[in-house]
């Protein structure tokens, strides 16, 4: 099929160069076929900017407040005008270790996709649609591992919420078992919430009670319950 | 014959071959599938070397959705009255931001400015409980991100992103999104 297509294209890229030949004069048989340029836009090794730390073993200090960047600390009305119009910004790369390393996703972000499959695993399941039930379990273990790569002093939690929990609620889809299934959701809600209250961090030493979570009624992002109490 | 003509005559004749041919190489794509066997979870080629992983790290527009939902979430945990999950929210937002400020440097300025301007009285309300400091500094950088969206361009939108617009969220987190331009 490929072999055909490409022959097509240099047949095509014949008539455009028969047709450019009759315009001008000697018909000079060029017509070279655009060939698939494979390497890359050469990578500017630039930009080891200020690397953070590597990912650390414990759960880094969200500074709550903000860095104070020796940026010129504007204070305009109403726009970060100050800063110049940027056309596309290409990204540096390659980036190092450390900086990849640094920039990989959080507890915080892991849990954006957490939540937001189960979310959705609670409106498969009212849906009677167990293979996507089994497909959002299954995503959340996936993005779970995330987690306990990037933050692997909160793996133990991790691992003890999805066997205490996920698993239950793994045994009710493969059942296919609405009431077991709506038990074990219920189970998995409070247990959300009793680990956010479980863990701390520098900013957050009395835990992240503050994060409730709650079965979703309308939509998935009623998961959150934002009084937190 | 004229040479201009036997060229023509040659030309038309390979476009109909290649019409040919594309119709061909369509008949075998569009019998295709039901043949293709279905495919395993195909494992990512490890290691991925520096230049991949680099190329495929987050870059402003993948950052900007989690900066969307937080942002929205502030509201809403501003609003509830619930100030740590505020002062959460936007330490994320931070944390989120400077994803984007390693993976698109020369965006830098733009974002550590709206920081300076935007996030820092946000924060100082939340610290201080204020509701009413709070929206206020909310309002302000709901505008402050419309204006930061105007400012920037790229090559593809060299008139700025000023299309993207939000708002103060009205009742669910994807309600911050103003889809009017």
């Amino acid at each position: 099929m490929l072999v055909l297509r490409r022959c097509a294209y240099l047949a095509v890229a014949g008539f455009a160069a028969a047709l450019a030949g009759c315009s001008q004069a000697p018909p000079t048989p060029t017509a070279a076929p655009a060939v698939p340029t494979t390497a890359p836009p050469a990578a500017t090794p630039t930009a080891p900017a200020a690397a953070k730390p590597a990912a650390s073993p414990s759960p880094p200090a969200t500074t709550a407040s903000p860095v104070a960047a020796p940026s010129p600390a504007v204070k305009p009305a109403a726009s970060p005008a100050a800063s110049p119009a940027v056309v596309a910004a290409a990204s540096p790369t390659p980036l190092s270790l450390a900086q990849l390393s640094a920039i990989q996703p959080g507890l915080g972000t892991v849990m954006i996709e957490y939540a937001r499959r189960m979310g959705h695993l609670w409106f498969a399941e009212q849906a009677s649609n167990w293979d996507l039930a089994q497909y959002q379990l299954g995503e959340m273990i996936e993005i779970q591992e995330v987690g306990e790569t990037t933050r692997p002093a909160r793996a133990p939690a991790l691992k003890s919420f999805e066997s205490s929990f996920l698993d239950p609620l793994d045994e009710a889809i493969k059942a296919k078992d609405k009431g077991k299934f709506e038990s074990a959701y219920n189970s998995a809600i409070q247990g959300c919430n009793s680990c956010h209250g479980s863990q701390t961090s520098a900013d957050f030493q009395q835990g992240f009670t503050f994060i409730k979570v709650q079965v979703p009624t309308k939509g998935i992002w009623d998961i959150y319950k934002w009084d937190g109490r | 014959m004229d040479r201009r003509f036997r060229t023509l005559t040659a030309g038309v004749a390979a476009l109909f071959v290649g019409a040919a041919l594309v119709l061909a190489s369509q008949v075998v794509v569009v019998a295709a599938p039901p043949a293709a066997p279905a495919q395993q979870a195909q494992p990512t080629p490890t290691p991925l070397s520096l230049a991949q992983l680099s190329a495929i790290q987050p870059g402003l527009g993948t950052v900007m959705i989690e900066y969307g939902h937080r942002m929205a979430a502030l509201w809403f945990a501003g609003e509830a009255g619930n100030w740590d999950l505020a002062q959460y929210q936007l330490g994320e937002m931070i944390e989120i931001q400077e994803v984007g400020e390693t993976t698109r440097p020369a965006r830098a300025p733009a974002l550590k400015s709206f920081e300076s301007s935007f996030l820092d009285p946000l924060d100082e309300a939340i610290k201080a409980k204020d509701k009413s400091k709070f929206e206020s500094a909310y309002n302000s950088a709901i505008q402050g991100c419309n204006s930061c969206h105007g400012s920037q361009t790229s090559a593809d939108f060299a008139q700025g992103f000023k299309f993207i617009k939000v708002q103060v969220p009205k009742d669910t987190l994807e309600s911050i999104y103003a889809y009017t331009p």
